[in-house]
């Protein structure tokens, strides 16, 4: 016997289907809960409005004394509201009163005759906490759920049901008898306040469990699935390092350094301090792809594209012309107000348009800062390097470590280094009155590196590092003024490193 | 005069429920719980239609069907079967029957179906 699995319906909200595993069941009843001013309304108005849109016949059945009127002044100014649809496809029934003089059975009386008289693909009861105050016990009330689903389960109407949610009943006796259960969440994070999604129950689908971030915007609720559950919406594998392919910093010491240069999709942490050059060493990374024909994507928090051309153009990286013909792109992010989930998606946006081969985030810590629970950072960060493997991308992350002299590296996120195959380490140094720059590989997974001291410089004419290990030896046992301090020498270094690099 | 049906389904809220949208079409209804019980008021006055349920307890709605096309007095009853796996009804036993509801259905559809079935009759 061949047994018909009831249809997945598109709720419309693109995260929303990612979650619930392509939808909602037809003929499911589901309860969506939550405090007030979350959203519920907004959410299930936006879902009957697709349905709506798609061709079906929906019904909003309201149990609160707040009239219509006041509903769609409010809704009105959303995007997906469509006032044409407004008593031709979308129906609003105020049943407060038939609640309040006939009870549970006199609105489900109600609800019968209206699916007998329309069609309807989906019901929505606005305000479950009132019908469950109307009913004379708890065994009536599970009746009354009960009798929902019949009806739905009969017509393959979508029931949602929305509840305040307040009580402090850990299992409540309808949970048990709905097909679903949809909670929404509003969490302060520091002093941001972020709306959540989670689907706590869901008969017949292998959700997407926890927490999921909800937006409230002009064209109403947007929910991004969390960034670490990407792999199991896209299980296909990410590109593995490749130790012998290379993206070269065209910084012949540096390059030498590195065993040719970074291993192409391989993932790179720049650790250093405040104003060690990790900026400028990211934009040296994308300017030398750009004379390699590989598009580049700058992304950070800091400075803004104007600025990072004016530093370019100092220094003479050279990004001038690679940004102006679009090979090279400069995005910023305001550090304010973004959440990772979104920043993380307008970034794999921007790598897939653009077909970006080498990237830098500027300023990992900053963006670690928009995440709305940090016990998630390490995952998502490690989903994200995942993402940007299976998109071909070589990528450099900037972390800034709170010390600013010499010394051991402090992490400023707990185990985040794992998360990257390489780790090239930036510091100052003292010495004389003036201070050094010193760079150093501290790992790179699979691969044979140079695992000395080098000082470099940041002068006219880019990055230089010094090709023997002398001056830095000198730096550091502060025995005598190194020799690349003279910037003529340094000068004539760098010229000849870039002739070795073919610049 | 209003017509009489009979809704034999195991499933009360769902008979409870198909009852109440019959109701509201003025049709006169009467449920039973499982086959047997649906041939016992069969015997005891005349219904204009039957609408059942394939799956139940003590006898199943596809017995009771071919038990009415083997009786004389119920064997030109329209009877509508209502069925989730509309395929694990046979050719055979379709031929018994007058019509068929894949669940789920719209009322409009249940409407539709008894209208066509009873103005024939």
């Amino acid at each position: 016997m061949t047994v018909t699995h009831p249809q997945r319906v598109a709720t419309g909200i693109a995260g929303f289907d990612a979650i619930l595993e392509g939808g909602l069941l037809q003929g499911g009843v589901y309860i969506l809960r939550g405090p007030p001013g979350v959203g519920k309304t907004i959410l299930a108005n936006q879902l009957c409005f697709h349905a709506a849109a798609a061709g079906g016949q929906v019904v909003y059945v309201t149990l609160l004394a707040e009239a219509h009127d006041r509903m769609m002044a409010h809704l009105a100014r959303l995007r997906f509201f469509r006032p044409e649809l407004v008593g031709n496809k979308v129906y609003y029934l105020a049943a407060f009163r038939i609640l309040d003089e006939e009870g549970l059975d006199g609105l489900l009386k109600v609800l019968r005759e209206t699916v007998a008289a329309r069609p309807a693909t989906m019901i929505v009861l606005d305000g479950l906490m009132t019908a469950e105050e109307a009913a004379a016990s708890d065994r009536q009330f599970k009746r009354f759920i009960h009798d929902i689903q019949t009806l739905s389960a009969l017509t393959g109407t979508i029931s949602i049901l929305l509840s305040s949610g307040q009580r402090t009943q850990s299992v409540q006796p309808e949970h048990t008898v709905v097909d679903g259960i949809i909670e929404l969440s509003d969490e302060l994070t520091d002093m941001r306040s972020l709306r959540h999604v989670q689907v706590r129950k869901m008969r017949g689908a292998d959700q997407i469990r926890g927490k999921h971030l909800l937006m409230i915007s002009d064209e109403g609720i947007t929910i991004r699935p969390r960034i670490e559950t990407r792999p199991r919406l896209d299980p296909s594998p990410p590109k593995l390092p490749d130790p012998s392919r290379r993206k070269r910093f065209a910084v012949a010491a540096l390059d030498q350094m590195l065993g040719g240069g970074l291993p192409e999709h391989s993932i790179t942490m720049l650790l250093g301090p405040t104003g060690c050059g990790k900026t400028i060493l990211g934009l040296q990374y994308l300017a030398a792809g750009a004379l390699d024909g590989d598009p580049g994507l700058y992304f950070g928090f800091y400075e803004s594209p104007p600025e990072l051309i004016g530093k370019s153009t100092r220094i003479g990286l050279g990004l001038e012309e690679p940004v102006a013909r679009g090979l090279v792109h400069l995005s910023w992010q305001r550090p304010v107000e973004g959440v990772l989930d979104v920043l993380a998606e307008r970034l794999l946006s921007q790598v897939h348009e653009h077909g970006i081969k080498r990237l830098c985030i500027d300023g990992l810590h900053t963006f670690g800062r928009t995440i709305d629970f940090p016990e998630r950072f390490n995952e998502a960060i490690a989903a994200l390097g995942e993402e940007l493997a299976k998109a071909g991308v070589t990528t450099i992350y900037t972390l800034e470590t709170p010390e600013l002299l010499g010394a051991q590296p402090e992490l400023p996120l707990k185990d985040i280094s794992a998360s990257a195959q390489n780790v090239i380490r930036l510091r100052h140094v003292e010495l004389g009155a003036r201070m050094y720059r010193l760079i150093s590989i501290l790992k790179m997974r699979d691969s044979n590196y140079d695992s000395h001291i080098y000082e470099f410089r940041i002068e006219e004419g880019g990055i230089a590092v010094a090709d023997t290990l002398r001056s830095a030896a000198q730096i550091l046992t502060g025995t005598v003024i190194p020799e690349t301090s003279s910037p003529k020498r340094a000068a004539a270094k760098r010229k000849k490193g870039r002739k070795k690099a073919g610049r | 005069m209003s017509h009489a049906i009979l809704i034999v389904d195991d499933e009360f809220g769902l008979a409870e429920l198909l009852g109440e949208l019959l109701r509201l079409r003025d049709f006169e209804v009467t449920l039973a719980s499982n086959g047997q019980r649906g041939l016992e008021l069969m015997s005891q006055r005349r219904f204009s239609l039957v609408l059942t349920d394939v799956m139940m307890p003590v006898m199943d709605g596809i017995e009771m069907i071919q038990r009415m096309r083997a009786s004389p007095d119920l064997a030109q009853i329209p009877v509508i079967v209502m069925t989730a796996v509309p395929s694990g009804i046979t050719p055979e036993e379709r031929r018994l029957v007058q019509g068929l509801l894949t669940k789920p259905f719209s009322p409009t559809a249940l409407y539709g179906l008894i209208d066509r079935l009873l103005v024939g009759n």
